[in-house]
């Protein structure tokens, strides 16, 4: 059994400056991750199978987070890898799985920065092998260096397709096009409010210019139609579309030869956990969806469960830690350490300015509803049970768009995933055919493991 | 007033959706009130088995023999697919006292006309090759199968609907008006509902409404979890429980958790289910460390090549347990008071025979209700139609 007076659920931006800000006011400190490093999936690092002999000369995607993971080793904070939060049973213990053996971890208080997925939308051919997430692809490359094909197009919407493009030309990747679904038009008019986020802009601009220099076309207002190829991808379809997304059937397709496609459409707040704590959730389109509901200083309705980053709404890495330190000086409090209020101050006020720019970028990437609308009846949504877009409308319109109800007549979201991939989809769906706005009614019900877990495993637990 | 109608169905699960279908193929008025959505409590929550090898002989077994024969067409019935499938169930007997309770069990099923045979460790491995550990002998009943819960109610309710069933979803009944010795109305938080028959199918709320019309009904929440396995080819369909967890439960035994090795394959999906617990928790919905763990255990101590597998999600739901077994029909209270309550575990596999039973009731306004009778005249009408095709049981 694992305990700590704070135990943090992810080591990502968030996790890792919540767990340092927690430490450095004298809490006992435990971080639970999933992954073998710490960095999360933005210090995503590389496997431990690779030997760095001069760490100063890798990417700076690599070091950025050094400093940070540096500082949280130094400060005496414990970092458990590989251990997976399935369900909590107790408000102040969590049920985990290390490398297959069954245990528990016990707080007095807890911070959930579990971050976030990247939103899939299905269309046609979007189950061919060689179609991934642009996450996925950076993951290849950063974590085990590997290029995942020769001609890649990356599509979908969202300030992350850049730094991926970057990371997989600085790989040596050969990247055919790019097309972003939203157009810069209406990006002008919100000049005054990126003043002052120089950091920010600067980083975008590095980006913008690493494709240029590699002459790769960017086209805005595009969107993918249709991923070709009988065994695996052969040719990816693209279609301009409109300020909802729709496609403009008016304008003409343009396909392009590839063996990848990199597609996704911005991040879905990864919040499983939080329900399992029995926090509650509120719908913030703008933020990526379902969120715990939270106040100023990241307290949820739970008081001794905390939130942070992109687990709390979609606002990009440095909202992230900002965020992270202020629930973990929150944390803290909660414990009943002195902590200053300048300093509470201060990590609020940042984690305002932070969050008004990625408020900013949230607005400028909206979810348009024609990514929905564009979904044809034959196109899969529920991959591992194979339940279409056609027979979830159909259920939709004969069930009611309670979507608990379509799952138990479907069978969608039953499967291996439960719903982490099509939830948001069929919300939206659902939504869409009954006239309503996504989150007017609840999501998949949770029910633990939050990831499965094997039965020889989950036949450890004492009673 | 919100609206007349001839009979008000509490609780809109499995069975006050099967008795408002069936209500309403007779021509009365019907309106169901549920207090949040339709089948939200047990019906969700159902394994879907319908299982006669399970059942007590007497009252439970004569109401799952006639239920079970009403499954094969009720897709039909219905214009909904409902996923019915037989794939037969046995209970295996893991030691000399679950062998003497199998024998005995299984000879009293047989006297009352069910289709179970006891047969040795060679056979029940032959029918499930993943079977380890001790297995004395098992009870076998080929016509066990499964159905698919939510389709089972969805399809009674919408069913319902097109027959001109009203279905009131979040809509709470506060209170019921008696006068005169019979029920006048429901009050609901939509407003008045004038009715001259209401029927309690309000699963483990059961009471409460019972409360309403001054009568006490002994319905308690019994919790039972489960937990999903994924989905894998080449596992056997066969359904397998065991005998030590049924004895407990039909000693009406209330210790602890009462967790049950119990494996359902899902053939559509490819899923497992496992069972199961029998809890008193009150009306905690929670699964538990111990519940699943447990579970678990058995399962793996039962079948262990199980344990290899993923566990993808476990839930618990409320079944509406009554020491008595099912009530349905006329009970104490006033007139036009029916119950159709306390079907424990078993909600999806007998609402067929207890919607049709309570409405043939209320068709005759409260006349010639009795149960038993019922039962005895549906089983010979069985026997006959299996005797005119030249089948035995």
């Amino acid at each position: 059994m694992l305990a700590a007076d704070v135990v943090v659920i992810g080591a990502g931006p968030a996790g890792l400056s919540a767990a340092l800000a927690a430490r450095r006011s004298g809490a006992s400190v435990l971080v639970l991750d999933e992954y073998p490093e710490p960095g999360g999936q933005f210090y995503k690092q590389l496997s431990s199978g690779f030997q760095v002999s001069a760490r100063s000369r890798l990417d700076p995607d690599y070091t950025k987070g050094d400093a940070l993971v540096g500082a949280v080793r130094a400060a005496g904070v414990e970092l458990s890898h590989e251990t997976l939060v399935w369900a909590s049973f107790d408000a102040n213990e969590l049920a985990i799985v290390r490398r297959a053996e069954s245990g528990t971890a016990r707080a007095k208080c807890i911070v959930v920065a579990t971050g976030a997925y990247e939103r899939t939308i299905p269309f046609k051919g979007w189950d061919i092998p060689g179609v991934m997430t642009p996450g996925a692809a950076q993951t290849l490359v950063k974590h085990q260096r590997v290029v995942a094909g020769s001609r890649i197009v990356l599509a979908g919407s969202g300030p992350f397709l850049l730094p991926v493009a970057k990371s997989l030309l600085g790989a040596g990747a050969n990247i055919v096009a790019i097309a972003e679904a939203t157009r810069p038009e209406s990006w002008a008019s919100h000049a005054f409010r990126m003043w002052g986020h120089w950091d920010r802009l600067r980083e975008a601009w590095s980006y913008r210019r690493a494709i240029a220099a590699a002459g790769i076309g960017l086209r805005f207002g595009e969107r993918v139609v249709e991923a070709r190829g009988r065994d695996a991808l052969e040719r990816v379809v693209l279609q301009a579309c409109d300020a909802h997304g729709d496609i403009r059937t008016d304008a003409p397709a343009r396909e392009i030869e590839a063996d990848t496609l990199c597609v996704a459409y911005g991040f879905v707040p990864s919040v499983q956990v939080a329900r399992a704590l029995g926090c509650e959730l509120t719908y913030d389109a703008l933020r990526g969806g379902w969120i715990p509901r939270h106040d100023v200083l990241m307290q949820t309705s739970r008081e001794h469960v905390f939130v942070a980053g992109e687990a709390a709404g979609i606002g990009g890495a440095y909202a992230a830690m900002a965020e992270g330190t202020l629930a973990g000086l929150s944390a803290a409090r909660k414990l009943g350490l002195a902590v200053r209020a300048s300093e509470l101050d201060a990590a609020a006020r940042e984690r305002v300015h932070r969050r008004r720019f990625g408020d900013l970028v949230n607005e400028l990437f909206a979810v348009k509803p024609g990514y929905y609308r564009a979904i044809e009846d034959a196109t899969l949504v529920c991959r591992c049970e194979e339940i279409s877009a056609g027979t979830l409308r159909a259920a939709i319109a004969a069930w009611g768009w309670d979507v608990n109800c379509i799952k138990g007549v479907t069978r969608c979201g039953m499967g291996y995933c439960q719903g982490r991939i099509c939830g948001s989809t069929v919300e939206h769906l659902a939504a869409q055919v009954a006239g309503h706005a996504p989150g007017d009614r609840d999501g998949f019900n949770m029910r633990p493991p939050i990831k499965p877990v094997t039965v020889s495993t989950l036949a450890q637990l004492d009673s | 007033m919100l609206m007349a109608v001839d009979v008000a169905i509490v609780g809109g699960g499995v069975i006050g959706c099967s008795v408002a279908h069936y209500l309403s193929a007779t021509g009365a008025r019907v309106a169901v009130v549920e207090r949040t959505q339709i089948g939200r409590g047990a019906s969700a929550a159902n394994s879907g088995v319908i299982s006669l090898a399970t059942k007590k002989p007497g009252l439970a077994l004569d109401l799952a023999l006639v239920s079970q024969q009403m499954f094969p067409t009720l897709s039909a019935e219905l214009g909904y697919d409902v996923e019915y499938l037989v794939d037969g169930g046995m209970i295996i007997a893991q030691s000399e006292t679950q062998a003497r309770f199998l024998d005995e069990l299984v000879a009293a099923q047989r006297s009352d006309g069910a289709g179970i045979a006891m047969i040795d460790a060679a056979q029940a491995i032959a029918l499930n090759p993943l079977l380890a550990g001790r297995v004395l002998s098992a009870s076998h009943c080929p016509t066990d199968a499964q159905a698919n819960p939510f389709r089972v109610t969805q399809g009674f309710a919408r069913s319902a609907e097109k027959l001109g069933a009203a279905i009131l979803h979040d809509t709470a009944v506060e209170a019921i008006d008696v006068s005169g010795g019979r029920v006048r109305s429901v009050h609901t938080s939509r407003g008045e509902i004038r009715t001259r028959w209401i029927v309690n199918a309000a699963g483990a709320h059961a009471n409460e409404v019972g409360k309403m019309v001054g009568v006490e009904h002994d319905v308690v929440p019994r919790r039972g979890q489960l937990v999903i396995l994924e989905a894998t080819d080449d596992l056997p369909n066969i359904r397998v429980s065991s005998a030590g967890a049924l004895l407990a439960k039909h000693q009406g035994s209330t210790q602890s958790i009462n967790a049950a090795f119990a494996y359902t394959r899902k053939p559509l999906s490819g899923t497992v289910m496992l069972g199961g617990t029998n809890e008193f928790a009150g009306f905690d919905t929670a699964t538990t460390k111990t519940g699943i763990g447990e579970i678990c255990r058995l399962a793996v101590s039962a079948m262990p090549y199980l344990g290899q597998l993923h566990a993808l999600r476990s839930w618990a739901g409320l079944r509406p347990y009554s020491p008595q077994g099912p009530q349905l029909g006329l009970t104490q209270g006033p007139a036009g008071y029916a119950v159709a309550i306390g079907h424990g575990g078993d909600g999806v596999a007998l609402a067929p025979v207890t919607g049709r039973y309570v409405a043939e009731v209320i068709a005759a306004d409260g006349k010639d209700a009795d149960l038993k009778q019922y039962l005895a005249r549906e089983k010979a009408r069985l026997a006959a139609n299996a005797g005119q095709r030249g089948v035995t049981a």
